[in-house]
């Protein structure tokens, strides 16, 4: 009797201790991210001179300053960032991403989907930490917020008709020159 | 039945074991961050509301009681007729005063505007009303919990200096506009009038009596003339309406000297530019006491916002550009500093700044603050730096925001395209975009050096021209690693030289040492 009682009780509180421990724990039961996203990550550093690319384990949800995009000082009818607007359905994708941006999830990262060149890390202060949301897909677009620690910026690439990603723009939005 | 309360022991162990585990996890949890709390921000448009509200409030006790009963007929100053303002509260400018008053100003929208009667040569079959801009500056009190409004109006000289609301402001005033910045009191004195000649104050003037033959000329480079001003205006049917105009006597003065008005009377004032900056200027004698007008300092020129003088004066010369000058036959044209600020001029929105202040251990950052291109020198790289230095830091970022401009405008197709190809190979990293862009560029930053060194310099043009063309390469360098040049660059190294030469060169002018071939500029 006393034995089970021990035992319901450290039942109990593990399951309790999971539950308050989601945060740390939500790599094993959040979401991966899909095969196209990992090919969409991937694309976005393929040419990178860096020879590593320091990632943190899991995506980022949205943040307030990933509206940057739509301020008037960055957007005009032209385009934004290194984005132009000649094919219109980039302009449609861009406005249809400023509804889009408030669903981004929290989702794993593994590192054996992704090549050598990508490291993982836990360590938010690590030398070149990217932040990363998940990429979201409107069309033939697909969009990626990336924070670094003193920049921020949003990759675009666009899916040929063989369906294969290929680099678009990207879209630099805080930064500092000296 | 008895009831025991004290819990058995195996219940105790249990409850402990739950406590700690609840414990432990509640302090995992507590170091996980928590995600961006929002941030408060107090808006400039719940600031504006309390200006808007201060003005409903006061506005009666700040106008004449009566059109007309204060005119002092024995001075003639200008006094144009007082017309109730009705600002326009979407339109608006804030900013500050460089002693820390805050000031909002904002469009008038009256009908009822005033203007020299030169403009109407100026701007021949046109409105000139059309082309001067109404404002009342709302410049809050340094102590007590109130705003001293005074009404500015930008006269522009032709139709190039003509300017939208958004494009020119008392600490804004374009670069190269020409024109002059009229200040009055809220019933309509006339405060207080600067001239602008190509974006420099030149002048600054007030309105004092005309003799009897309508020309009172005082002692030093000065001379007073009459100015007639327009009293017609535009009906809210559109017509305009022909009044009689206006005579006062407006005294301006040149040269280096200041003078004093015969018979000690007059307000006049040669102009020269600390006496001018670091002396606000006061407000006329008034009759009314509810009223009191601030003191103003000069208005600021929206490109040039230095305090350092010899920063103010390298930036000046860089400005002119020497194209003429260079002996480089077939260069010339390759001088992009004047040409990258024209594009700013053009672009009339005026989008960029250059100012000193502390950088954090850089020698100069650029940024976007509020839309605009802001450069800043570092105070301590002006203290120490030679001249040169400091002519090939401006030149460098300057261009920086003519690439930034680039990012937005798309007009210049080949740096645009070039930025995204450098993009790619560096992401999430624009100042090393930049930097393998800029390598580009580095025969033109030198040209642009050696331009200004052989006119203004301190060597006159006598160094090598690889003297200047080393320099160019400082700040091309690795964001995260600025010992190292950026790769793009390494391929224009003059042949002979390396890296680690050429910043030896940027350091001895940085830091102005004695192997430095310009001169310390403090």
């Amino acid at each position: 009797m006393e034995r089970s009682v021990i035992k319901t009780g450290l039942i109990l509180g593990v399951l309790l201790a999971s539950l308050f421990n989601s945060h740390e724990t939500f790599s094993q039961r959040k979401k991966d991210m899909d095969l196209e996203q990992y090919e969409i990550l991937e694309n976005n550093y393929r040419k990178a001179k860096e020879e590593t690319i320091q990632v943190f384990y899991h995506t980022m949800k949205y943040e307030s300053w990933m509206k940057l995009v739509w301020d008037k000082e960055n957007i005009s009818d032209k385009g934004v960032g290194f984005c132009t607007f000649q094919d219109p359905e980039l302009k449609m994708a861009f406005l249809a991403l400023k509804d889009q941006i408030f669903d981004l999830a929290e989702k794993k990262i593994d590192s054996k989907k992704l090549s050598s060149k990508f490291r993982i890390t836990k360590n938010k202060n690590a030398n070149n930490v990217r932040f990363i949301t998940e990429s979201i897909i409107i069309g033939n677009y697909s969009f990626q917020f990336v924070r670094t620690l003193d920049q921020k910026s949003v990759h675009v690439q666009k899916k040929e008709e063989s369906g294969i990603w290929n680099y678009e723009c990207g879209v630099p939005l805080e930064f500092d020159f000296h | 039945m008895k009831y025991n309360f004290a819990p058995p022991p195996y219940k105790k162990i249990a409850r402990f074991g739950l406590a700690l585990i609840f414990g432990f996890s509640m302090i995992i949890s507590s170091c996980i961050p928590e995600p961006e709390s929002p941030k408060i921000e107090v808006s400039e448009n719940s600031q504006l509301m309390k200006v808007r509200e201060w003005f409903e409030e006061n506005k009666t006790n700040l106008r004449l009681p009566e059109r007309g009963s204060n005119f002092r007929t024995d001075a003639q100053e200008l006094i144009l007729p007082f017309f109730e303002k009705e600002p326009d509260w979407d339109n608006f400018h804030h900013y500050y005063f460089p002693d820390g008053r805050e000031v909002f100003e904002v469009s008038l929208e009256n009908a009822t505007k005033y203007f020299p009667k030169s403009m109407l040569d100026s701007f021949p079959d046109q409105n000139p009303a059309d082309f001067v801009i109404q404002n009342i500056m709302f410049i809050k009190h340094a102590t007590a919990e109130r705003f001293d409004p005074v009404i500015a109006r930008y006269y522009p000289n032709d139709v190039a200096s003509a300017k939208e609301f958004k494009a020119i402001s008392y600490d804004g005033i374009p670069y190269n506009w020409s024109g002059i910045v009229d200040i009055w009191t809220y019933d309509e004195r006339h405060f207080i009038g600067f001239i602008y000649e190509k974006g420099e104050l030149i002048n600054h003037f007030r309105f004092k009596p005309a003799d009897s033959i309508g020309e009172n000329r005082i002692a030093g480079d000065c001379r007073t003339t009459i100015r007639e001003i327009s009293n017609n205006y535009t009906g809210s049917d559109g017509v305009v309406v022909v009044m009689p105009s206006s005579l006062v006597a407006e005294t301006t003065c040149t040269g280096s000297t200041g003078y004093n008005p015969p018979g000690g009377q007059g307000e006049y004032h040669d102009y020269q530019r600390p006496t001018c900056c670091d002396d606000p200027i006061t407000a006329p004698p008034r009759d009314l006491p509810d009223y009191d007008p601030p003191t103003i300092p000069s208005p600021e020129t929206i490109i040039n916002q230095l305090t350092n003088p010899c920063a103010i004066n390298i930036f000046k010369e860089l400005s002119k550009g020497s194209r003429v000058l260079t002996d480089l036959t077939g260069l010339g044209s390759l001088d992009i500093f004047p040409g990258m600020l024209d594009l700013f001029q053009k672009s009339g929105t005026f989008d960029y700044r250059i100012q000193n202040g502390h950088t954090g251990g850089a020698n100069a950052v650029t940024n976007i603050i509020k839309g605009n291109n802001v450069i800043t020198l570092s105070n301590d790289y002006l203290q120490s730096a030679t001249s040169l230095s400091i002519a090939r830091t401006i030149i460098h970022e300057t261009v920086h925001a003519y690439l930034l401009i680039q990012t937005k405008s798309q007009i210049d197709k080949s740096a645009f395209e070039l930025l995204n190809k450098y993009w790619v190979e560096y992401p999430d990293n624009l100042p090393n975009t930049h930097h393998a862009v800029m390598s580009q560029y580095i025969l033109g930053m030198a040209i642009s050096l050696y331009n200004w060194d052989k006119k203004f310099g301190p060597t006159a043009g006598s160094l090598s021209f690889e003297y200047y063309y080393s320099m160019a390469f400082g700040g091309l360098v690795k964001y995260n690693d600025p010992t190292q040049l950026i790769d793009e660059a390494k391929q224009f190294l003059p042949a002979g030289s390396s890296w680690s030469e050429i910043d030896r060169i940027l350091q001895n002018e940085a830091t102005g040492n004695y192997q430095a071939n310009g001169t310390k500029c403090n």
